[in-house]
C-alpha cells in the first residue's frame, strides 16, 4: 500500500516546509538574540521596525542580499565561495533526519522527517565533521593571517568538541539500544533520559555550545580578537551564509538534546490534556526553551580564553564521558 | 532501506541549490565599486606587509591526530552501545579492555603535556 | 540505480584524479575529502549504512581535516606540472593491471570459503551473531549496526582488542613526533 511518504510530492512539500522553517527560525533567532541580550542588558532591542521589532530580519536579510561583496584581491577565489556554500549547506542537511513525530493515520504511517534513516544519529555526526571544512575554508580562502588562525583555532575546537558530543550521545544509545532517532524517542515513553543521564545531557549541550561557536566558547570568532576570525574576509550575504550555518546549527543541536534528553515529540505526562497538543508542537516547545536557554548563557557567561576552551574540552568532557558510557554500560548490560 | 536515503539526495540538492543562489543573488543585486583598497585584507587599518602563509603552532596537528584517534574509539563504542544488551558482561569486558586501553593513551598524552596550549 | 552508481563513481574518478593532477596542494587535499565522500556514498549503495556514516565521520570528517591542516600549516608551494617519468610509467602500468584484474574477477565471480567457520543459516535479530549469510532483509530488519556490531563484538573480537593496541600506538606516536626537542 502506498503510504504518505511514498508521494514524491509530499517529499517536495515537506522539503519546503522545513527549508521555510530553517529560514524562518534563522531569522526570528536573530531577533529573538537581540531581543533577550536587550533585556538581560535593560535595554530595548530593536522595536522601530514592524510591531515589535517583528520585521527587522526582513530588513537585515534584504540589506544582506543588496550589499556589495568586498573581497581580498588575493584570494583563492574558487575556495572563498565554496566556504560559505558548505556551511549553509551542511547546517541545513543535518536536518534532514530529525524527526519531529510520527502519526498513524488510517493505517500509514506517516514521519515527520524528510529522510527516516536507520543510523540517523552517525549521519547527524557525518555531516557536521563535514561542516568543519566550511571554516576552515573560509579562513584559509582569504589569504589573510586573521583569517586562516581564527579559521584553524575553530576548525581544532569544533574537532576537539565533536569527541565529546560522541561520547555524550552513546550514553543514550546504550539506553534506547539504536541509532535510530525515531526509535530513541519512542524508547523515552515511560521516562525521558534527561532523568537517566542527567550528565550526558549537561556533557552533550555544554558541547554543543562550542560546537556552534556561541559564547562562552567563541573566542576563534569574536570581535575584539580576532576581527571575526574565519569570516574577517567575508560581506554581504556570504557572511549571511555563515551566520545563517551557525544559527542552524543552533536549532539543529537543540533539536538533537530535544529528540534524544528531552523526549522529542512525546508529551509531559502521558494522559490526557497533555495529549491533546500533537507533537511537533510539543518538539518545537521543547526547542525553544532549549534556544532560549542557549541565549540567555551566551549573554551571561564570560569567554573561554582559547587555552582553557581546549582544556575543557579534552581533559574534562571527555574523561567525564567515557567514565557516563561505563557506567551505564555497566549497568544496562548487569541488568539485563 | 536505501529507499529511506533518496529523500536525502533531494534534499541536499534543494540546500546546494539555496547556498549557491543566495551568493548568485547576492552578487547580481549588489553594488560593485572597486577600489585598491577594498582589494587588501583587514588588519585593523594598517597595510598588511607579509604573505598570509606562515607557519602556526604544531598543536593544531596534535589535537587533529588525537583527535582521530579517539574518534576511531567512539566509532567502535557506537555499535557497541546498540548491543549492550544482548553482550551482557562479557560485553562489558571486552569494551572495558579497550578503553581502559585507550585511557591509558589519554593519561600517557596527558602527562606528556601535548593536550597543553591549545 | 546503476545511473546512482555511474554518476558515484565518475565523481570519485574525476576527484582522484584531481588529488594527482592538481597544481595547488589544498585543491589535491579537498579532491581527496570528495573522493572518500564519494566511496561513503558507495558504501550506501552497496547496503553498507553503518559504513557509509563511518566513513564519513572518521574518513572525510578526521583523518582528511588532518590532511587539510598540514596543508594550511606547512603550506607547500604549488609543484610544477607532474613529469612523465619512471614513476608515472609504473604508476599508470598499476592502474591498468588493477583495473583489468577487476574486470576479470567480476566477469567470472570471486568466492570464499567458509569451511573455516561454523555458521549456521541466518540468526534472528535477537541472535546476529551466529549467522554467515548476511541476506539484505534479514540484516535490514535486525538493524545494521546490530548486525555489525553482532559480528564484531564476537567473532571479530581479536581484531577489535588489537586495534586498540594499535591506536594507543599511534597515540604516543603522534605524543613523540611533536615533542619539543628543545627540553
Amino acid at each position: 500500500m502506498i503510504g504518505p511518504d511514498d508521494l514524491w510530492w509530499v517529499l517536495l512539500i515537506k522539503c519546503g516546509v522545513l527549508v521555510v522553517f530553517l529560514l524562518t527560525a534563522f531569522a526570528y533567532l536573530t531577533l529573538a538574540e537581540r531581543k533577550i541580550s536587550a533585556r538581560i542588558q535593560l535595554r530595548y532591542g530593536p522595536n522601530r521596525v514592524g510591531p515589535f521589532g517583528m520585521l527587522q530580519p526582513a530588513a537585515d536579510g534584504l540589506k544582506l542580499f543588496f550589499k556589495e561583496n568586498v573581497a581580498p584581491a588575493e584570494r583563492d577565489k574558487i575556495l572563498y565561495l565554496v566556504g560559505p556554500s558548505l556551511a549553509g549547506g551542511a547546517a541545513l542537511l543535518a536536518y534532514a533526519v530529525i524527526p519531529w513525530g510520527t502519526n498513524n493515520w488510517f493505517g500509514h504511517v506517516f514521519h515527520w522527517d524528510i529522510a527516516h534513516v536507520n543510523v540517523g544519529l552517525l549521519f547527524i555526526l557525518g555531516v557536521t565533521s563535514l561542516g568543519v571544512y566550511s571554516l576552515f575554508l573560509g579562513g584559509f580562502a582569504s589569504n589573510s593571517k586573521y583569517s586562516l588562525l581564527g579559521g584553524l583555532r575553530s576548525s581544532a575546537q569544533l574537532i576537539s568538541y565533536e569527541m565529546a558530543v560522541s561520547f555524550a550521545l552513546i550514553g543514550v544509545v546504550i539506553l534506547s539500544g539504536s541509532l535510530d532517532l525515531e526509535h530513541i524517542v519512542g524508547s523515552q515513553q515511560g521516562l525521558w533520559f534527561i532523568v537517566l543521564q542527567p550528565l550526558a545531557f549537561i556533557l552533550y549541550f555544554t558541547a554543543a555550545f562550542a560546537e556552534t561557536n556561541r559564547l562562552p566558547f567563541d573566542l576563534p570568532e569574536a570581535e575584539t580578537e580576532l576581527i571575526a576570525g574565519y569570516h574577517t574576509e567575508y560581506s554581504a550575504m556570504r557572511f549571511g551564509l555563515y551566520f545563517l550555518g551557525e544559527y542552524i546549527n543552533m536549532v539543529t543541536v537543540c533539536s538533537i538534546a530535544t529528540a534524544l534528553f528531552l523526549g522529542g515529540w512525546l508529551p509531559l505526562l502521558p494522559f490526557h490534556p497533555f495529549d491533546w497538543i500533537p507533537g511537533p508542537i510539543w518538539f518545537l516547545g521543547k526547542v525553544l526553551v532549549l534556544l532560549f536557554v542557549m541565549i540567555w548563557v551566551r549573554w551571561t557567561l564570560p569567554r573561554l580564553r582559547y587555552d582553557r576552551l581546549m582544556n575543557f574540552g579534552w581533559k574534562v568532557l571527555m574523561p567525564l564521558g567515557l567514565i557516563n558510557i561505563v557506567v551505564t554500560g555497566a549497568v544496562v548490560a548487569l541488568r539485563a | 532501506m536505501l529507499s529511506g536515503y533518496a529523500p536525502i539526495l533531494f534534499f541536499f540538492g534543494i540546500c546546494a541549490a539555496f547556498a549557491v543562489l543566495a551568493q548568485f543573488l547576492n552578487a547580481a543585486l549588489g553594488p560593485k565599486r572597486p577600489s585598491p583598497t577594498k582589494d587588501l585584507p583587514y588588519e585593523s587599518g594598517i597595510v598588511p606587509r607579509e604573505s598570509a602563509r606562515r607557519r602556526f603552532s604544531v598543536s593544531f596537528y596534535v589535537t587533529a591526530m588525537l583527535f582521530i584517534i579517539f574518534d576511531v574509539e567512539s566509532i567502535f563504542l557506537f555499535p557497541w552501545a546498540t548491543i549492550v544488551r544482548e553482550l551482557k558482561v562479557f560485553g562489558i569486558v571486552e569494551m572495558g579492555i579497550f578503553i581502559a586501553t585507550l585511557l591509558v593513551g589519554l593519561l600517557y598524552v596527558w602527562r606528556k603535556g601535548a593536550l597543553r596550549w591549545d | 540505480m546503476t545511473v546512482l552508481f555511474a554518476v558515484v563513481i565518475a565523481l570519485a574518478a574525476v576527484s582522484s584524479l584531481g588529488v594527482v593532477f592538481s597544481r595547488q596542494t589544498i585543491y589535491s587535499a579537498l579532491s581527496l575529502v570528495l573522493t572518500v565522500s564519494m566511496l561513503a556514498v558507495l558504501f550506501l549503495l552497496l547496503n553498507a549504512q553503518f559504513l557509509f556514516a563511518v566513513q564519513l565521520i572518521i574518513y572525510a570528517g578526521a583523518v582528511m581535516v588532518l590532511f587539510v591542516f598540514i596543508v594550511a600549516l606547512l603550506s607547500p608551494d604549488a609543484e610544477d606540472r607532474p613529469a612523465l617519468d619512471l614513476r608515472a610509467v609504473i604508476g599508470i602500468t598499476g592502474v591498468v593491471v588493477v583495473t583489468a584484474l577487476v574486470f576479470i574477477a567480476a566477469r567470472n565471480g570471486i568466492t570464499y570459503s567458509t569451511n573455516g567457520f561454523h555458521g549456521t543459516v541466518v540468526g534472528t535479530a535477537s541472535d546476529p551473531y551466529h549467522t554467515f549469510n548476511f541476506p539484505q532483509d534479514a540484516v535490514n530488519n535486525a538493524g545494521n549496526v546490530q548486525t555489525v556490531a553482532g559480528q564484531l563484538f564476537t567473532n571479530y573480537l581479536l581484531p577489535f582488542e588489537i586495534t586498540s593496541m594499535l591506536l594507543l600506538v599511534a597515540a604516543i606516536g603522534a605524543v613523540y613526533l611533536t615533542r619539543r626537542s628543545s627540553r
